[in-house]
């Protein structure tokens, strides 16, 4: 499982996760593993519907992609520094 | 392309009557649920577990079950770095046995380490372990002095979804068909499966287990399978 770098000073989520569609199934997050609508994530990512997921992909190929989204997050997206290197704020 | 089918096996030994001797092996057959299912009852047990119990308790278990690998790790990780102990864990994924035995080695033993795992389990979910959610809960039958489940629970709904099916207690295996007319001793158990309802399922499972040891292994391994490759 993919390690994502720590983000200490990132912003944090200002409103909460919306629930995911009650018909949607495998989209709650997994505690310590997965954020919600993971699984939705690689669908969208490999244009793929959830039914479609479920005929073609095993568990380890969804990790997997959800492994290597998280590690293009973090190469995209650099964490934040602390605030005394933002301008001196504190 | 359609998914692979992660399966496992397994022959339980189990004891069936007062004797030492009156023990019986007993074939068992489960695969991975579908993705969507698979998280949601990881989403779910996680959450009766607690988030940080699960991930330790798995890793455990894997060392429990293959003490080998677990060296490889630590090796890999000193001379190669942790990308490739990884994949030592990873190879949980190939379809490779969670009960896999070095050659020479029988399935009788697997039973061993599943009794070991359960009581690990046990131990390191303690209190934090939420039993009701997990195990559901039963009820006595009126007039009789036997019990029944009075509601499915997650455990239960997990064997339906990791498709058990029982092979017998023979030398070799005789999983169900399907087909008409199917005299396996298992037939039964896969139809409620196929019907689909967890409450019959439930009921199938209750007549095919020798007894509440029997049932225990069954989840614990159950269990392990939908969690790797961790």
């Amino acid at each position: 499982m993919y390690q994502p770098l720590p983000r200490p000073f990132d912003s944090p989520r200002a409103s909460p996760f919306p629930s995911p569609p009650p018909a949607l199934v495998g989209l709650a997050p997994v505690p310590g593993h997965t954020a919600p609508g993971a699984l939705a994530r690689v669908a969208q990512r490999l244009n793929l519907s959830l039914a479609d997921i479920d005929e073609r992909m095993t568990v380890d190929e969804v990790l997997d992609e959800l492994d290597l989204q998280a590690y293009l997050a973090d190469v995209d997206n650099a964490p934040a520094g602390p605030p005394s290197a933002r301008g001196g704020r504190r | 392309m359609a998914r692979p089918y992660i399966e496992d096996q397994i022959c339980l030994s189990m004891r069936v009557g007062p004797s030492p001797e009156d023990v019986e092996r007993r074939w068992w057959k489960i695969e991975q649920p579908r993705p969507s299912i698979a998280l949601a009852l990881r989403a779910r047990i996680g959450s009766a577990l607690g988030p940080a119990t699960v991930d330790a308790v798995m890793r455990s278990l894997y060392a429990v079950i293959d003490p080998d690998a677990e060296d490889d790790v630590a090796a890999d990780t000193a001379t190669v770095g942790e990308a490739a102990a990884l994949q030592v864990f990873r190879r949980a994924r190939s379809g490779k046995s969670l009960v896999a035995l070095a050659e020479g080695e029988t399935m009788d033993i697997a039973a061993g380490r599943l009794l070991a795992i359960a009581s690990f389990v046990a131990r390191a979910a303690g209190q934090r372990l939420d039993a009701a959610l997990l195990l559901g809960e039963h009820e006595r039958v009126a007039d009789n002095l036997e019990y029944r489940w009075a509601k499915p629970s997650l455990l239960h709904r997990l064997l339906l979804d990791s498709g058990l099916r029982f092979g017998g207690s023979a030398k070799a295996p005789r999983y169900p068909s399907g087909r008409p007319g199917d005299d396996s001793p298992g037939a039964a158990l896969f139809a409620a499966w196929n019907g689909g309802s967890v409450t019959t399922f439930v009921r199938e499972v209750d007549v095919l287990v020798s007894g509440p040891d029997e049932l225990l292994l069954l989840t614990v391994w159950a269990l392990l399978h939908l969690w790797r490759p961790f």
